[in-house]
């Protein structure tokens, strides 16, 4: 005579222990496949996190590739006329994803002094558009929700949250080098 | 011939008993049109997975190859084109179609007890499907889909605190590149998809078991005179016993959603070879020119976050994204009256009517005057100074801000008339100076300044 499935009151301590060893043991599996999962899906990605990068206050961070090395090349210093931000292309050696090479990367270049310059990162600190710099107006503007920035990258209008990003320059021998990017914990 | 199938795979396994159980179970009354909805997005949902699974065929997701074998399928694969425009034009299909059926739930009530389980794999499907539309719009890596992602991105980075993780794992790194397109090809053909079919089924599961929602009554059925007392449990099952399955069989809902299905197919379908998939110029992260906007379901979000100014800007916005998913997902607990009908529930309908009106307000809005530096004005009618304003308008970068004769960036006060609104005084001074969120322009020349407000003063 069939049961259909109903449980036998003498065997419900035995019922509750297997089906809880059941949970247990898949649970086990689980566990162990997704563990490694997670770490497998999030690993390359917090590679070089620092205790910068869980600040209160979340913001945009640039999307270009970061250097591998510590100063690259621009051009010489002479060649940019002084305080007219200059959009440059700069060939980074990165990384990208599983290959290394030379990627090229848009600065502006403004030289402020015969031996000093600033560049600045072209991403707008809102959402991170491209600025375009308008030499009329000397301004930088973004075309996205109307963010203004001034010669010295300072935000004068618009939704953004900081001044424009800028990298670490050195002069060398009259030639301009471009380093890593002036935001901590990105 | 096709009986003889049937019963062959009946003798076996039983199934008639099954497909009957299901057709021509009956509905409630009053059933019918209005509860298409959720069908018919079940069949645009079979649609992109057919289309989605076909296109991987000959997409690569590498930044070298994506954009080419995108182009490559859209002009010489048989039937390419249109099995991509069918693709993205589902896409847009499927949210107006999710709006309307949310919006047709909660009219209903039909979020309240006994479904608020329901409801609430509702709204996972809503955010898995915009998580599609956010992943597949990477894609075929054109200049819009970069510039939304490195906006996207952003703003999963406006997040307090993990803000910096989430925009990490997204971009699989900080940079926007090869791992990004592949994970984000990897969440789209296989994650996603697997989270959808398990809220699917669960979500229909749920609604075969307590049957479709009755439309709300304006009075409430009387339960019987012990009814007050018992549990809410049996009061629901004496509903169920009065209001379910006395209506219509099953397969005349389904019919109604067949014909819906249809005009929609066929709207999307015409759509796909009248104007067929949508594309820009390949990506170029080091454009300074380009004008970035968003998919015109992302426009409303992509207006309100002109408004929001400051150091707190990120966290505002974070908030308000986390605060429109609250309401929603914990709609069920804090409107717990058992009152369903929309006229007995004035507050609700008002909610509802000015979330509408808000979505369809922002949108509106973030679709007006494309912003762009380069944006030309009209040309000028009156002296040659204001021709040479016309001109000064343009360098100095005004027509970003200011919309004339229709050209322009709509953030601050149109210009058309202003030569009938303000006199030559009540214009220097906020240029000279600025005003509000205006820089001010000290650095003109006096003959610039002139000649600009010669041309202002021009536009009556």
């Amino acid at each position: 005579m069939a049961d259909h499935g109903v449980p036998h009151e003498e065997n419900l301590t035995r019922r509750r222990v297997v089906m809880r060893g059941i949970g247990v043991v898949f649970g086990f599996i689980g566990a162990a496949v997704v563990v490694p999962l997670v770490g497998y899906f999030i690993g390359p990605a917090v590679r070089g996190m620092s205790s910068a990068s869980w600040s209160p206050l979340g913001r945009a961070i640039p999307p270009t590739p970061r250097s591998s090395e510590p100063w690259v090349r621009v051009g010489d210093l002479g060649s940019f006329a002084q305080d007219m931000p200059t959009l440059v292309t700069v060939r980074i050696p990165a990384q990208d994803g599983l290959t290394q090479g030379d990627t090229p990367v848009a600065v502006y270049v403004r030289r402020t002094a015969a031996d000093g310059a600033t560049i600045f990162d072209v991403h707008c600190t809102h959402m991170g558009c491209s600025v375009e710099w308008n030499p009329g107006a000397q301004r930088f503007l973004c075309p996205c929700h109307g963010g203004v920035f001034d010669t010295d990258g300072r935000v004068l209008s618009g939704p953004a949250p900081r001044p424009l990003d800028r990298y670490a320059t050195k002069v060398d021998g009259g030639v301009l080098y471009v380093g890593g990017l002036d935001l901590p914990g990105a | 011939m096709w009986r003889r199938c049937v019963a062959w795979v009946d003798e076996r396994l039983n199934v008639t008993p099954l497909w009957q159980g299901f057709f021509d179970r009956k509905v409630p009354k009053g059933v019918g049109w209005f509860h298409v909805s959720g069908s018919v997005i079940l069949v645009l949902l079979a649609l992109q997975f057919a289309t989605g699974i076909f296109l991987t065929v000959y997409y690569s997701p590498s930044i070298e190859h994506a954009y080419q074998s995108v182009e490559f399928i859209n002009s010489r694969v048989p039937f390419g084109r249109f099995v991509t425009g069918l693709h993205m034009w589902t896409a847009s299909a499927l949210v107006v179609l999710l709006g309307v059926h949310m919006l047709r739930t909660f009219v209903y009530g039909a979020y309240k007890y006994p479904r608020e389980a329901t409801w609430l794999t509702g709204v996972v499907l809503l955010l898995v499907v915009l998580a599609f539309a956010f992943t597949g719009y990477l894609l075929p890596y054109d200049q819009k889909a970069y510039w939304a992602t490195v906006v996207g991105t952003n703003i999963a980075g406006s997040a307090p605190f993990v803000g910096g993780f989430a925009l990490r794992v997204l971009r699989g790194g900080t940079a926007i590149g090869a791992f990004t397109l592949q994970r984000f090809f990897a969440v789209h053909i296989w994650m996603l998809p697997a989270a959808l079919l398990l809220f699917v089924v669960v979500h229909l599961f749920m609604v075969t078991r307590q049957g479709v929602a009755a439309p709300p009554r304006r009075t409430p059925l009387d339960l019987g005179p012990d009814a007050a007392g018992l549990p809410r449990r049996e009061q629901d099952a004496r509903r169920y016993t009065m209001e379910q399955q006395v209506g219509d069989p099953t397969y005349l809902l389904i019919f109604k959603v067949a014909i819906a299905s249809l005009v929609l197919f066929l709207a999307v379908a015409a759509l796909a070879i009248a104007v067929g998939p949508q594309f820009d110029v390949p990506a170029d992260p080091n454009s300074t020119t380009y004008v970035p906007r968003p998919e015109w379901f992302f426009l409303d979000f992509f207006r309100l976050l002109w408004y929001l100014q400051g150091q707190w800007e990120p966290v505002v916005i974070f908030f308000i994204v986390l605060g429109v998913v609250l309401v929603l997902v914990l709609l069920p607990f804090y409107d717990r009256s058992p009152q369903r009908h929309p006229l007995r529930r004035p507050v609700a309908m008002a909610c509802a009517a000015l979330s509408v009106v808000a979505v369809f307000g922002l949108t509106y809005l973030g679709a007006r005057a494309p912003v762009s530096p380069t944006a030309s004005s009209a040309p000028a009618a009156g002296g040659s100074t204001a021709v040479a304003g016309a001109q000064e308008f343009q360098t100095q970068g005004c027509a970003a801000c200011h919309v004339i004769a229709g050209a322009g960036g709509a953030v601050g006060p149109n210009l058309t008339h202003i030569g009938a609104m303000r006199t030559r005084a009540q214009l220097e001074t906020p240029i000279v100076r600025g005003v509000g969120t205006m820089p001010g322009y000290p650095h003109l020349t006096p003959a610039a300044l002139n000649a600009l407000l010669d041309y202002l003063q021009s536009l009556k």
